[in-house]
């Protein structure tokens, strides 16, 4: 019989599926948030940036993908940049926006930003590569610019919001839940300190449970999570002119490190579920005195 | 050791108009003290608030610590460790069994394995409660529980006991067998509050002053005065203590 085991077993166990299932929808929410800002902001910035200045360069389909020396060939032109081989996975998703079948094997493509004026990109490239297809830049529409400058503060808005919004539904649901639970164990509660007992020995257990039941959710939230994000960065992905995710746990190699912060959640909700059912305990129980 | 000094302790409007007494009291270590008095004049309130268990307006003071809101919360908690309550509706925790229930307070105060188990087991078969000791308090008699809430109030052996009295009357079983332990308590230094409806419950078993409520003592209380309620000289006897203390 341990002292602390048998303060601990006289409080009633409170029940916190509720409190689990808000922590797993504020961990999607918050999650949903982030990911919208970095999609919003990844989005606004490829298109002021990314197609309306993409040339692709078609290779002959028997032609052997291209080397290294041609690809530093093509940077070296005035006013391109990001010269690079597309993958058959961007390849493939090239084409399928373009709705075009395309019998197998597929042309090797190389994509470069061009800032420059369009003959003096044809010419190098039929200099260099005669039986080559070169796809110019399109023109830029002039609401672009207009319309990707809102969208840079808006999805800064909507994650901020939608972050806070999904801290505070957990922050209510922890308090609410440590108030049910106080209920629960109000009579407990009343006979340990009647016996004299130190109350933070006797509760320290049930706000960690809250700690643990956050973290649970948050970790249950992110299972629910990673699947969306999947699911919408494969519909957007031709939006992005990319291809659709080759990752293993969802998160893109060219995702911003930051995003990474939400592997981090189940701790995070951990200490903030034990930390503020803690402090609710503290200050509920703190007795008046005569 | 205990002292109130012109404490205010509400009274049943039917016992008294002013619906409030005021209270001065000194007790001794080692003394017994009878309160007797109809329902609804003031008797529970005077345990729950020698038990800190509720606000009051006056003087208090437990074991030479005056009972103020500046009291420390560590104080008050190991104030309330030295006092025991045997109450007329006594609460056990329904998640422990009724051996865990009688241990608690050794628990509380970190009493070593050994020992908690040792006293434990005692008390159980000193009250006849070994066949359920393992069993929750829901399953338990009223009888049986009001034995479980006596063996808690006393395991720890308080400095101050606090009994309500009636409920005992009805367990004659258990009033046999409390009231001579009573008098090792006494003995060993516990002071011990007693209240009673009946002034004739108890009367003649323990050498014990009476105050009888509600009543109206003088209002000021001076500490070189002795006090209305002051405990009886020792060649007082009962009777006689018990005839000055008639309001």
């Amino acid at each position: 019989m341990r002292h602390a085991s048998l303060m601990r077993r006289c409080l009633a166990r409170p029940r916190l599926l509720l409190l689990t299932l808000c922590a797993a929808l504020s961990t999607v929410g918050m999650g949903l948030s982030l990911a919208s800002m970095w999609g919003g902001t990844f989005l606004a910035q490829q298109w002021d940036t990314g197609p309306a200045r993409m040339a692709l360069i078609l290779l002959p389909t028997e032609h052997p993908p291209p080397s290294a020396e041609l690809l530093q060939h093509f940077s070296e032109i005035p006013g391109a940049s990001h010269v690079r081989s597309l993958s058959p996975a961007e390849v493939n998703t090239l084409l399928t926006q373009w709705n075009a079948p395309w019998p197998s094997p597929v042309p090797p493509i190389i994509a470069l930003n061009y800032t420059g004026t369009p003959s003096r990109l044809e010419q190098s490239v039929k200099e260099t590569l005669p039986t080559a297809t070169l796809i110019a830049p399109p023109q830029q529409r002039s609401s672009i610019p207009s319309f990707t400058a809102i969208i840079y503060p808006a999805s800064l808005l909507s994650a901020l919001i939608g972050t806070l919004t999904s801290g505070a539904v957990l922050i209510a649901s922890i308090v609410l839940s440590a108030q049910s639970a106080r209920l629960t164990q109000n009579a407990d509660l009343e006979l340990l300190a009647q016996l004299g007992c130190p109350l933070h020995r006797a509760y320290w257990t049930t706000t960690l449970r809250f700690g643990m039941s956050c973290c649970i959710g948050s970790v249950l939230g992110l299972l629910l999570l990673f699947p969306m994000l999947y699911a919408l960065m494969t519909l957007l992905s031709p939006l992005m002119h990319k291809a659709p995710p080759q990752v293993s746990l969802l998160f893109d190699v060219s995702h911003p490190s930051w995003l990474h912060f939400l592997y981090l959640l189940p701790l995070f909700y951990a200490v903030l579920g034990w930390m503020v059912s803690e402090f609710f305990y503290y200050t509920s129980l703190r007795a008046p005195l005569p | 050791m205990i002292e109130l000094r012109d404490v205010i302790l509400p009274v049943a409007p039917s016992l008294l108009k002013e619906r409030r007494q005021h209270l001065s009291l000194q007790l001794s270590s080692g003394q017994f003290f009878r309160v007797c008095g109809p329902a609804g004049s003031g008797k529970t309130a005077l345990l729950n608030l020698l038990a800190l268990r509720s606000a009051f307006q006056g003087g208090l003071s437990l074991f030479g610590h005056a009972i103020t809101t500046r009291l420390s919360h560590k104080t008050r908690t190991l104030i309330r460790q030295r006092i025991g309550y045997l109450e007329e509706v006594p609460f056990l925790s329904p998640q422990l069994t009724l051996f865990e229930n009688i241990a608690l307070p050794l628990s509380i105060q970190k009493a070593a394995r050994r020992d908690i188990i040792h006293e434990t087991t005692s008390i159980l078969s000193w009250l006849s409660l070994d066949h359920c000791r393992d069993l929750k308090p829901s399953s338990l008699s009223s009888s049986e529980r009001l034995r479980a809430a006596c063996a808690r109030a006393l395991i720890a052996r308080p400095s101050l006991l606090l009994i309500e009295g009636d409920p005992m009357c009805a367990d004659p079983e258990l009033c046999s067998r409390l009231l001579p332990a009573l008098g090792d308590f006494i003995q060993s230094g516990t002071t011990i509050v007693l209240t009673t409806r009946h002034a004739d419950t108890f009367e003649g078993l323990l050498p014990t002053p009476s105050l009888y409520l509600p009543h109206q003592p003088k209002p000021s209380f001076t500490e070189n005065e002795p006090s209305f309620f002051s405990p009886p000289q020792a060649e007082e006897s009962p009777l006689s203590a018990r005839e000055s203390l008639m309001p």
